[in-house]
């Protein structure tokens, strides 16, 4: 997807988009706005390879987990230059919400302002306890986002590199047991050089 | 003297260089006065244009069967609205002319409006606007089902259903789709409301908008573009 608009599609996995089982997809200087679904407000993605560049997404809603993004089961994923904003989410990951994933998550360069969830505002990562999931996320801001800037479950392991973490946001959390699963809560964090996190 | 060849003699022809000008020809889509008769227009026509000839093109009912293109070439069409169900089985553009409104292809509700089932063909859908598909199964506006390219451009896929996957259209086994500059709204289908890109099949999008696609039952997958591929 290529300078390409999505407002106001609705579904139950997936509101602009749903890939699964092997497939790519990349979106580029693309915009997200409005978008609804019980799962992924603006993408859904399971079994996948997901690339976002220099793409905004505003204002999507997910009733259960993914307010802008759910992601899950996922090869590859590479956000990249993107801003999130106003995205919610009554469960997990307002802007973002990343699960069991097969390979590590990178977001760079990106923005996570006013985001709203029941758990992780921002992002929310989380395993389904057979294997670590792992996030890098460098010069990025988390900016008012609730509640939680960033909430990981399970066994995941965040690492942070110049990132900025405060003005609003409610309390980092990390090391929490599963919720439902209620896995054993070791998952670690790491504020890098650079970063600012609270 | 008739130097055309169209039956008609030079002092009564309004062309007698061109064989399809002539006092009671047949409107063609190409922007000429084909029947020397200006008070005429060609709005609403369809025609056809392959290598060898340039023919008008009365497109069967929308609940008949579909009108079978199956010959290369290029079908033209003028500004209105154009009551058919297509079928390719070649490499076809369908082309608007650029005389006229944006024409309109619908199909009524009674079916798919443009069928592509077959390998290694490549079909061009330029300027025309896709509204008022209906599949029970696959594929509302368009469907692409095989090894062939599909491109769209500059036109609006608008108010289609289907029952199952790709309200506004479906690309399935291997079809290759380039979609430039396209609106795609108020598509209604269980899965990929507005397009489904499905078993094995790509897409290419850009410079495009997806507003307002919804799925029938909201628990299947993928409002605007669902992307699956489960073997």
């Amino acid at each position: 997807m290529l300078e390409s608009t999505f407002n106001g599609n609705s579904s139950g996995e997936g509101g602009g988009i749903y890939t699964a089982y092997r497939t790519s997809v990349s979106v580029e200087a693309s915009e997200f706005t409005r978008n609804f679904a019980f799962n992924g407000g603006a993408m859904y993605a399971f079994i996948s390879e997901v690339e976002v560049d220099a793409s905004q997404f505003s204002s999507n809603y997910a009733e259960t987990d993914g307010g802008a993004l759910r992601l899950s089961a996922t090869a590859q994923i590479q956000i990249d230059g993107s801003t999130f904003v106003n995205n919610e989410t009554r469960g997990r990951g307002g802007a973002v919400y990343l699960y069991n994933l097969d390979a590590a998550a990178r977001v760079r360069d990106s923005t996570f302002v006013s985001n709203t969830a029941g758990i992780g505002g921002a992002i929310s990562l989380r395993d389904a306890g057979v294997a670590p999931s792992y996030l890098f996320i460098r010069d990025s801001q988390l900016q008012g986002n609730a509640s939680n800037a960033i909430y990981a479950e399970s066994q995941c392991t965040i690492e942070a590199i110049a990132v900025t973490m405060n003005d609003g946001n409610t309390p980092f959390d990390v090391n929490k047991s599963g919720g439902e699963y209620d896995f054993p809560g070791t998952s670690s964090f790491t504020c890098g050089v650079g970063s600012t996190c609270r | 003297m008739d130097a055309d060849g169209d039956g008609v003699t030079e002092d009564l022809d309004c062309d007698d260089a061109d064989p399809q000008i002539y006092p009671g020809a047949p409107e063609l889509c190409d922007g000429i006065d084909n029947d020397c008769d200006p008070e005429t227009t060609d709005d609403g026509v369809a025609s056809f244009e392959s290598a060898t000839e340039h023919t008008v093109v009365t497109f069967n009912s929308p609940t008949d069967t579909p009108t079978l293109l199956d010959e290369d070439g290029t079908l033209h069409l003028c500004g209105g609205t154009h009551a058919a169900r297509i079928r390719l089985t070649a490499s076809v553009d369908l082309q608007a002319s650029p005389d006229h409104d944006t024409p309109v292809l619908t199909a009524e509700g009674a079916g798919t409006i443009v069928t592509l089932e077959a390998d290694d063909h490549a079909v061009l859908i330029d300027g025309v606007d896709l509204i008022g598909g209906r599949s029970r199964s696959l594929g509302g506006g368009f469907l692409c089902d095989g090894r062939s390219s599909i491109m769209l451009a500059n036109f609006r896929l608008s108010e289609n259903t289907a029952s199952d996957i790709g309200g506004g259209g479906a690309l399935v086994n291997g079809c290759v789709g380039v979609f430039e500059d396209v609106t795609v709204a108020n598509n209604v289908a269980l899965q990929g409301a507005g397009l489904a890109v499905w078993d094995g099949a790509s897409a290419e999008v850009s410079d495009s908008v997806f507003t307002d696609n919804v799925q029938s039952e909201l628990s299947g997958l993928g409002g605007a573009i669902g992307v699956y591929s489960p073997t």
